[in-house]
């Protein structure tokens, strides 16, 4: 059931800090999701979504480093809650069983 | 835009924040050029600025945080400081109260006559007297066509008459209206719009009525109904055809009416008013922009004398803006000489002065307080605060205690409007919902606590911390001698409308009890109504006279209390001709004289047995002053054709109101003249009298209905401006008192406060209750002192000039003076003595301990 709150957009992001494992951050998440559905979206954007998953417990965050390049400002990085991990295998496992059930088509 | 994102980001998520976001820039310069990112960067950081982001206040150091601080301290004082705090917030608030309500008096003032076109002017005649130029507001009726033809300055013009009443048809019912004959260019003139049918007057017959008046004959369905083109009746069986319904003549205009019907039939039926001589009728004309009120003038004022034939009671005109015509009413010698509007600049100056001392005594209060909260702005300032941080906070608090205060005043103002437009006979509706007045009440508030709170906020952030927090803080010189200063304004001020009061009280009583040279009391006065022919006056007057209540009834022209027509044609033998005199003429019976009890000098009066008497006149003693015959007693007069003689001479007696004085007076006996029928009414019988009146009344007069006024009320209407002002200046001296004693209370007793100590150790060493009263009072009594010095002259030079306005006027006595200061004084010494007996009557062990 705690599966039912998360979004298609949150699946995503939390799938990609789950596979970028220690380097997740803000400009690195909206990057990775860019590289990977093709899709831009905003820093401002990501934040809200890292954030809510936050909220929800999914994930869980530290201070990084900082570089010259970020004006001297820290990361915020994020990491997979465990519960976070067990609600994305929850949401495959789903859909895998409901793959199992689909004709095959050939395409 | 970085350092926005820096000013609203809170520190717990700047850094992710702006890290990100500057990471993305680099990134984005790189790949996007420096244009995309710096777009791109703003967008964001725009987009940041939401609830998660901001500071929390109370966390870091900002403005919010510091004016949460100064309202929780504000609060903290009111609590602690309760009787002070009251006195503040209520004498403000009476100050506003007062101020709002002459705030929106005077606006509906403003409001007068302001809806006509801006080039509208009103038509006067200045005409000569010996001595003197009479100023008139009517003209004669060919004066317009004059105008149209030869001045092409006058763009339009109209003629209507004065209001007419009549008694419409409504089935069995009659409508009693007011209305005018005009010429149709008054509605373009006046800016009044037609909501049916138009401004048509074809035929002869017809009428236009105003939207109240179509309201009372068609029922309030008369919108839908097809009204245009119904014929309307009146009670004197003329018929009219109804051409147009126009809207309703604003409240704020000096030109009411409810109907109008085209000025041809008015030629028609009453054939005299085409004459030059007739001044009977009114004129408004519009001039061309391109000329000043002025040029126009100038242009125009001897249309009269450059075009009337027979040269006879010429007259210079002269052309008054109507937009001006309700507040400057007044004209003395052919020259615009104020009016109301002298009420209204009084009013105006009273009620900024009543401000004026509300927000001194809070300045006062504020800044004799500060000393007891030195400490606290010493530790401010040791603890980091800048001056102008501690000038904020005492802003601040004044703001709150203003904000209170007028939120107060707004709500007194709502619940006593009512009673307000009452006392001032107006309606003045209260718009909450004004944005304007909204926005005007904020910028006043903000002013307002501005100017109270200015001065203790300056002094307060001026204190040295150090000797602040030792306790040690004096006031300086400078702010001793302006706190006096401004308590001997007040002072001036409280003095100055006593003074005011007393004088404008003594001189409508003055007006109201003067004797007029008649007895005004107990005359009803009434329209005779149907009762228009000789016989049946008289049938009428014997019937009336065996009826219980009633002493005396006489019939009369016009009004006398305002006689107004008059002539300059008397002659008599010695008369040169150079002397052009204008008496006034009141066209009457034999009873007059007997009914209004004036006294005659010689001769006698008119007989009712004798017909012959309607040659003859009867005159008062001015107009025997300036016919100047050692006995005018059976002197020859040639008046209007007619030849008689002067048969008595009677003491002089009011026709118009005590603003001007008595003119020269011919009384004629004109039996079918008594459109006024005057009763005097046995003393205390006046209920059966009027019953006694109104049984007749209606036995001769099946229509009509019995409407009828006193004479006394009638002649208290036309210093209608005085009582109001007597009314309103009563209780802003008394405001202005109450404010004055507040702000003095809070002094003293601050004052007694500062001096427990030293009270404390005189009492225990044995000082009497008078020698602690000096003590406290001598400072005050000082300040009384010179303010009483400085009032009396200043008060004597306003109120002189006011009283000039009156022909009829009371003499200044030292006792008004005497009077306002013992009043003052006396308020002044119970506000200390009440106090000083409080800190007396403790203990004074609690004083001396107090450490």
């Amino acid at each position: 059931m705690s599966a039912q709150g998360v979004g298609i957009l949150e699946e995503t992001v939390l799938l990609i800090v789950l596979a970028m494992k220690d380097e997740a951050y803000g400009v690195s998440v909206a990057e990775e999701y860019m590289s990977r559905t093709g899709r831009s979206i905003s820093i401002p954007a990501i934040h809200t979504v890292l954030k809510r998953l936050e909220i929800k417990g999914y994930l869980s965050s530290s201070f990084g480093g900082a570089t010259t390049d970020r004006g001297g400002r820290k990361k915020r990085l994020f990491e997979v809650t465990k519960f976070g991990y067990k609600t994305l295998e929850e949401l495959r496992q789903t859909r895998e069983e409901l793959w199992q059930l689909a004709p095959k088509y050939s395409i | 835009m970085n350092r926005f994102l820096e000013w609203y980001c809170s520190a717990e998520v700047i850094d992710e924040i702006q890290g990100d976001l500057l990471e993305q820039y680099q990134k984005n310069v790189a790949q996007k050029g420096i244009f995309m990112a710096r777009l791109k960067f703003t967008i964001d950081v725009v987009r940041f600025f939401r609830p998660s982001s901001l500071k929390k206040s109370g966390a870091g150091m900002s403005i919010f945080v510091f004016a949460r601080n100064y309202i929780k301290v504000a609060f903290r004082v009111f609590k602690k400081e309760k009787a002070y705090t009251l006195i503040n917030v209520v004498g403000l608030m009476l100050g506003i109260v007062c101020s709002f309500f002459i705030y929106l008096w005077v606006q509906d003032e403003m409001k007068y006559n302001q809806f006509a076109k801006p080039s509208a002017h009103f038509v006067l005649t200045n005409m000569p007297d010996p001595g003197q130029i009479n100023t008139w507001t009517s003209t004669p009726q060919p004066l317009k066509a004059v105008l149209d033809e030869h001045y092409p300055v006058i763009t339009r013009s109209a003629v209507f008459s004065f209001n007419q009443r009549a008694l419409f048809e409504k089935g069995e019912d009659y409508i009693q209206s007011m209305g005018v004959y005009t010429t149709p260019e008054l509605f373009e003139i006046l800016n009044i719009e037609f909501s049916k049918g138009g401004n048509s007057h074809e035929p002869l017959e017809s009428i236009l009525i105003s939207e109240n008046l179509a309201e009372q004959i068609f029922g309030p369905g008369w919108e839908s109904q097809e009204i245009i083109g119904k014929t309307i009746r009146d009670s004197n069986e003329q018929r009219y055809q109804l051409q147009g319904v126009f809207r309703d003549i604003p409240r704020q205009s000096t030109i009411q009416m409810d109907f109008a019907i085209p000025y041809e039939l008015r030629m028609d039926q009453r054939p005299w008013v085409k004459y030059w001589g007739n001044y009977g009728e009114r004129t408004i004309v519009t001039i061309d922009p391109h000329y000043t009120t002025e040029e126009a003038n100038e242009q125009v004022k001897n249309a009269i004398i450059d075009h009337r034939s027979d040269q006879a009671g010429i007259a210079e005109i002269m052309l008054q803006p109507f937009s001006e015509r309700y507040l400057f009413n007044k004209y003395r010698n052919g020259t615009i000489a104020g009016g109301r509007i002298e009420y209204v600049r009084i009013l105006t100056f009273a009620a900024i002065l009543v401000l004026a001392i509300a927000c001194i005594n809070f300045m006062n209060l504020t800044t004799a307080k500060s000393i007891s909260r030195s400490k606290e702005s010493g530790i401010r300032k040791v603890l980091g605060a800048h001056r102008s941080y501690i000038r904020m906070q005492f802003l601040c608090e004044s703001m709150i205690v203003v904000a209170i205060a007028s939120a107060l005043a707004l709500t007194m103002v709502f619940v006593l409007l009512p009673h307000f437009n009452t006392l001032t006979g107006k309606n003045i509706p209260f718009q909450f919902l004004n944005f304007q007045l909204a926005g005007g009440y904020v910028l006043f508030i903000l002013l307002i606590g501005l100017i109270s709170g200015s001065y203790p906020a300056i002094f307060m952030s001026s204190f040295s911390p150090v000797k602040a927090l030792k306790g040690i803080v004096k006031h300086s010189q400078t702010s001793i001698i302006l706190r006096k200063g401004l308590m001997v304004f007040q002072f001036v001020v409280a003095l100055g409308m006593i003074v005011g009061v007393i004088t404008i009280y003594k001189q409508v009583r003055y007006i109201q009890n003067k004797n007029l040279g008649f007895e005004k009391e107990n005359i009803v006065r009434f329209r005779r109504g149907d009762i228009s022919t000789r016989d049946q006056y008289l049938s009428f007057r014997n019937q009336l006279l065996g009826m219980p209540g009633i002493q005396q009834m006489t019939g009369t022209q016009v009004n006398p209390v305002n006689v107004t027509s008059s002539s300059s044609d008397p002659q008599w033998p010695g008369k040169t001709r150079d002397m052009e005199v204008h008496f006034k003429i009141l066209n009457t019976d034999p009873d007059f004289i007997p009914a209004m009890k004036i006294p005659m000098v010689s001769g006698r009066n008119f007989d009712w047995a004798l017909m012959s008497d309607t040659l003859n006149y009867i005159i008062n003693e001015k107009a025997a002053e300036i016919i100047n015959v050692p006995d005018p007693v059976g002197l020859d007069l040639k008046f209007w054709g007619q030849e008689g003689r002067i048969i008595g001479v009677i003491q002089d007696f009011h026709i118009t109101s005590l603003y001007s004085e008595i003119d020269p007076l011919v009384i004629r006996y004109s039996p079918g003249a008594s459109y006024n029928i005057l009763v005097r009414l046995k003393p205390g019988q006046t209920i059966t009298a009027l019953n006694s009146i109104e049984q007749v009344y209606s036995e001769f007069n099946p229509v009509n209905n019995f409407e009828y006024s006193f004479l006394d009320t009638e002649f208290d209407n036309q210093h209608k401006a005085e009582l109001l002002v007597k009314k309103l200046i009563q209780y802003f001296a008394i405001l202005s008192i109450i404010i004055c004693c507040l702000g003095l209370l809070g002094l003293v007793a601050l004052k007694a406060e500062q001096l427990t100590k030293e009270i404390g150790i005189r009492r225990v060493l044995g000082a009497s209750l008078s020698s602690l009263f000096r003590l406290i009072s001598f400072d005050f009594l000082r300040l009384f002192t010179i303010a009483a010095v400085v009032a009396i002259p200043t008060s004597y030079y306003f109120l002189a000039d006011w009283l000039n306005s009156f022909a009829y006027q009371i003499r200044f006595s030292v006792w008004i003076f005497a009077g306002a200061i013992a009043t003052v004084l006396m308020i002044v010494v119970l506000t200390i003595s009440s106090q000083t007996i409080r800190i007396s009557l403790r203990n004074p062990v609690n004083a001396l301990r107090n450490e």
